[in-house]
């Protein structure tokens, strides 16, 4: 009788689920106009996008369809759309040499003849640029990744001096650890930001002997033997054994990081120049003006790394709706719609148009103040460079017992297979 | 002959056409793939022969040897760990305990979860600052606190350990099933020839046994060879490569737009996991038929 | 007579006690997590086993509305629901034939049917498949793709249950009149409630809880269900563990309902497989 019972509610439940289903299908269909379908990682998406995208909507009758996947699947669940001929009409995908992974040529759309085109800043048209075309529409900002600090910790333990090279970023670590506080909050477990640590360094090699990189990308030149980047690597398993990442350092992620700087225990984090907003967020009391940042000293390292510009949206060459498209690109770039879109990403900073400035943080003018030039960091620079993999290379040294040059190697192995024969 | 009018093909042919077309044929295309250099992101798809697979092997020290070992590590781990835990829960809970059918329930709770939730939330429990340490500290047990997953010697025995959490339940139903099979005059005929519980257990249980054994073996192998979600949402394969298997070996290969290598791997473990599958099998089942 | 009695007695409570302690094993996890859904994110943080100063309810609320889960809900009911009648109707019936009548062909069509519990899913050309056949992004496709994956093991399942109904009932079903159909549905499917309602529960769980398959063949958001919803919850609520939890809760409470519901049969369910 029980049982009875229950199959009839679960049949019921079943039946329900179902016709709320298939009526909200019959919802979408009913409305016009064309669906834009949008593909992107779940930590690329915020509620600014979806509420620009419902104005969209009703304003032009367009129908804007999400296509999020988790941040760590989405380009193995990109890659293989696009194999299919599933790809979305808009995917997103990093800006710089990342453009060259997706097979730009057979892939993506030539936007070069947009009108908004005509209104990026220098850094968006490079970072958006394939072969002399411009290959995406970018909402993001440049930005880079240098060692934050902590200014009133610094004063506290005694350091006047920015550190600019790897002696005195030590002796600096030594003072804070003197007074009794973790020198760097480093997310030991999670890979991707070991890998942000040496890809800063490349910067600074192809900035001494320029071409590097692009040896690098036709594949006629490797990391292995590379004497500044191991020489860096071992300064960093260094400064772990002198147990300046705190005890825990293996265990320690990303997502803890605005909380950890916030609680004031640690005095540096390799963050991004916008930092500094997210921490005020959660404690007041630390504002823009609370922190400084120079470029990671290893390997006497005073060039500041970039990003091609961040994030950007490709239009997939077969979509079908490219009108639609182009007209939801003009929507977002209106400078109206760019100040509400800039006004709530607070974690972006410089914007990517000349309309309106974006948020120009304290600490990009101070990092940039305090390093010798800048150039493009690795992801960005150097084709197949993959931050995660980098990081678990790194993770071997700090937990396997592999050395530098294993390190360096390494990288060269897991790049090897994709240039083909 | 009204055999093949009522037990006829028509019966088959809906499950074969469903199971052929949407999973042999992706299936033995992603084998083909194998011997190709299919990649994302270059143009063009080129046969290779055997390219890949010598790759795998000939890579000395590299990832995939590497990833292979851990794989076999926490296969064989696993394996007997299930199992056994899964036999004792079963005696514990055959007869006699009131309760038996709550406790049956507790046990076999965890297997009714999706192994990614798993893997989230004991990824907070298996924090320096969790609620793990936080017992073994309460009871005094300092000496055994552990950053579990970041560290060398316990990131992959962490990983087991869970992994035995979640299935040690299904093992239990598996073999509580055979012993519900065992007729009560067995055990009562050798009592009165004055066998106790641990002879009645050699001599009756695990020869009954022997069928639920068989099965509830050889798929926890196979569910072995073939873990990745619980890796994967513990540990992603890190630190440092430590917890690699093959098959998040595959994700990351597949990530990088290596399909050829991807499926590879794939078919690497597949064949290691029929050898070894129906080798058990003819092992295990063969003594039966003998006997 | 009473010694042997209390010594029995003893005996009973301490194996009670045992279990009951490897039974925290499994019970202390998912108090933490219910007990952590229902704390404020700051209390949530030191992820302890402390009650919360107050029960936060509207977590809960909070999360059915950020994470669309109402909608999610009734995807995940419907792709588990309509696959699992897929699987549990085709597969009853190969199984049947396979059983009853050992030809060679049906003897390797039992092992090509096995072989399903082995091999690798391939989600690229599995998409492409369904793009030959227009169904991707679907939700027939994603329910045939679900019930297709179950088919191996129930057959598997079933194999074992046949062999358990004497073949006179069929001979006796026969000479009363019956048509191939009628003997199977009619006579035979009825007896096998235990292996169905295993099957049933086993593979809704599997269907309910695969968060890449959806990743790969449904590529609209509005079509995913609660494991995959989930997920993308996580990702973007990385650090409010407290509504990560009632996530968690709120995706596995109807799994455990259904499971209720089915419990008493899976253990004479499984009986049957292992038989074969």
């Amino acid at each position: 009788m029980r049982n009875k019972k229950a199959a009839g509610i679960m049949a019921a439940a079943m039946a329900l689920s179902m016709v709320t289903v298939l009526f909200n299908c019959e919802e979408v269909h009913a409305e016009g106009g064309k669906t834009i379908t949008i593909a992107a990682g779940t930590g690329w998406v915020k509620d600014i996008d979806k509420e620009l995208a419902a104005k969209y909507e009703e304003e032009s009758g367009n129908k804007i369809e999400w296509q999020i996947s988790p941040d760590d699947q989405y380009e193995n669940v990109l890659g293989s759309k696009l194999a299919v001929g599933e790809g979305a009409d808009i995917f997103y995908t990093r800006s710089g040499t990342t453009i060259n992974k997706y097979q730009p040529e057979k892939y993506m759309m030539d936007l070069s003849e947009q009108e908004w085109v005509s209104r990026y800043v220098d850094w968006a048209k490079e970072g958006t640029s394939y072969d002399g075309k411009t290959m995406q529409f970018q909402t993001w900002s440049v930005d880079g990744w240098g060692i934050l600090y902590n200014k009133a910790m610094f004063e506290e333990a005694g350091i006047t001096e920015v550190p600019d090279s790897y002696e005195s970023f030590k002796a600096a670590c030594d003072k804070i650890l003197a007074i009794g506080k973790t020198p760097i909050y480093d997310p030991g477990a999670t890979q991707w930001h070991l890998g942000v640590w040496l890809g800063e360094l490349t910067t600074q090699i192809e900035s001494d002997n320029a071409g590097f990189y692009a040896g690098l990308n036709d594949n006629s030149q490797v990391f292995a033997g590379q004497e500044g980047l191991a020489k860096a690597l071992d300064q960093l398993a260094e400064m772990e054994e002198a147990g300046y990442f705190g005890d825990d350092f293996m265990s320690n992620t990303w997502e803890d990081a605005v909380a950890k700087m916030a609680s004031q225990d640690y005095a540096m984090c390799v963050t991004y120049t916008t930092f500094p907003a997210e921490v005020e967020a959660v404690n007041p009391e630390l504002t823009q003006d609370s922190w400084g940042m120079f470029p990671i000293p290893l390997n006497d390292n005073k060039v500041f790394g970039t990003s091609a510009g961040g994030i950007g949206r490709c239009v997939n060459k077969d979509t079908e709706v490219s009108d639609a498209v182009y007209d939801y690109f003009e929507f977002l770039s209106r400078p109206e719609n760019l100040t509400a879109y800039y006004d709530a990403r607070l974690d972006l900073g410089p914007c990517s148009f000349t309309d309106i400035p974006g948020n120009v943080p304290a600490v990009y003018e101070d990092v940039v103040g305090n390093a010798t030039g800048t150039g493009l960091a690795a992801e960005d620079g150097i084709l197949y460079w993959d931050n995660t993999q980098v990081g678990n290379l790194i993770q071997a040294m700090f937990v396997g017992g592999s050395s530098a040059e294993d390190v360096l190697q390494g990288i060269d192995d897991i790049r090897q297979p994709s240039f083909g024969e | 002959m009204y055999k093949k009018k009522f037990y006829g093909m028509r019966f088959i042919v809906p499950a074969l056409i469903l199971y052929t077309v949407l999973y042999i044929i992706p299936t033995i295309a992603g084998m083909v793939i194998s011997f190709t250099d299919w990649n994302v992101t270059r143009p063009g798809i080129h046969f290779v022969g055997l390219q890949n697979y010598a790759n795998i092997f000939m890579s000395k020290g590299g990832p995939y040897l590497a990833s292979l070992k851990h794989t076999a590590e926490f296969t064989v781990v696993t394996v007997i760990l299930k199992t056994l835990l899964g036999l004792g829960l079963a005696l514990l809970l055959n007869k006699g305990l009131r309760s038996r059918n709550v406790f049956r329930m507790i046990f076999f709770l965890p297997y009714a979860l999706a192994p990614l939730i798993i893997g989230i939330s004991f990824v907070s429990v298996l924090k320096p600052d969790g609620p793990l340490n936080t017992i073994l500290r309460s009871v005094g047990l300092e000496a055994l606190v552990h950053s579990w997953l970041a560290e060398k010697g316990t990131a992959l025995g962490s990983a087991m350990a869970v992994e035995v959490w979640r299935m040690a339940g299904w093992n239990m139903m598996i073999l509580l099933a055979g012993l519900q099979m065992i007729p009560d005059e067995y055990y009562e005929a050798s009592s009165i020839d004055g066998a106790g519980p641990w002879k009645q257990f050699w001599k009756i249980t695990l020869p009954f046994l022997r069928a639920p054994l068989t099965t509830v073996i050889v798929l926890n192998t196979i569910h072995g060879l073939r873990v990745f979600d619980i890796i994967y949402s513990l540990t992603g394969g890190g630190p440092g490569g430590l917890t690699e298997v093959i098959n998040t070996q595959v994700f990351k290969e597949f990530g990088l737009g290596r399909y050829g290598m991807a499926n590879a791997l794939n078919v690497i473990i597949f064949l290691v996991t029929v050898v070894i599958a129906l080798g058990m099998q003819k092992a295990l089942r063969g003594k039966e038929d003998n006997g | 007579m009473d010694k042997i009695k209390t010594i029995k007695k003893l005996k009973l409570l301490i194996r009670f006690l045992f279990t009951a302690a490897c039974s925290c094993l499994i019970l202390l996890p998912i108090y933490f997590i219910v007990i952590n859904s229902l704390k404020t994110v700051e209390e949530s943080r030191y992820l302890s086993f402390s009650l919360p100063a107050s029960f936060q309810w509207s977590n809960y609320i909070e999360v059915i509305k950020a994470g669309s889960l109402i909608r999610a809900f009734g995807n995940s009911m419907l792709m588990a629901g309509g696959s699992v009648i897929i699987c549990i109707v085709t597969g009853s019936m190969a199984s049947y034939a396979l059983s009853r009548r050992k030809t060679k062909l049906n003897n390797f069509l039992y092992v090509y049917f096995f072989l399903g519990l082995i091999a690798p899913v391939n989600y690229v050309t599995t998409l492409f498949t369904l793009k030959f056949l227009h169904l991707q992004n679907t939700y027939p496709g994603i329910i045939l793709e679900f019930g297709t994956l179950g088919i191996p093991f129930l057959v598997f399942l079933y194999y074992g249950f046949y062999e358990g109904i004497p073949r006179e009932l069929d001979e006796a079903a026969v000479i009363d009149g019956c048509s191939p159909f009628q003997l199977f549905f009619k006579v035979i499917f009825p007896l096998l409630k235990p292996a169905t309602i295993t099957g049933f529960v086993l593979n809704f769980l599997g269907a309910w809880n695969d968060f890449v398959t959806p990743l790969y063949l449904l590529s609209d958001n509005k079509k995913l269900g609660m494991t995959n919803s989930i997920y993308n919850f996580f990702g973007e609520h990385f650090n409010d563990w407290n509504m990560i939890f009632a996530d968690i809760i709120l995706t596995i409470a109807p799994i455990l309902i259904i499971y209720l519901c089915g419990q008493k049969y899976i253990v004479s369910g499984t009986a049957g497989a292992v038989k074969g």
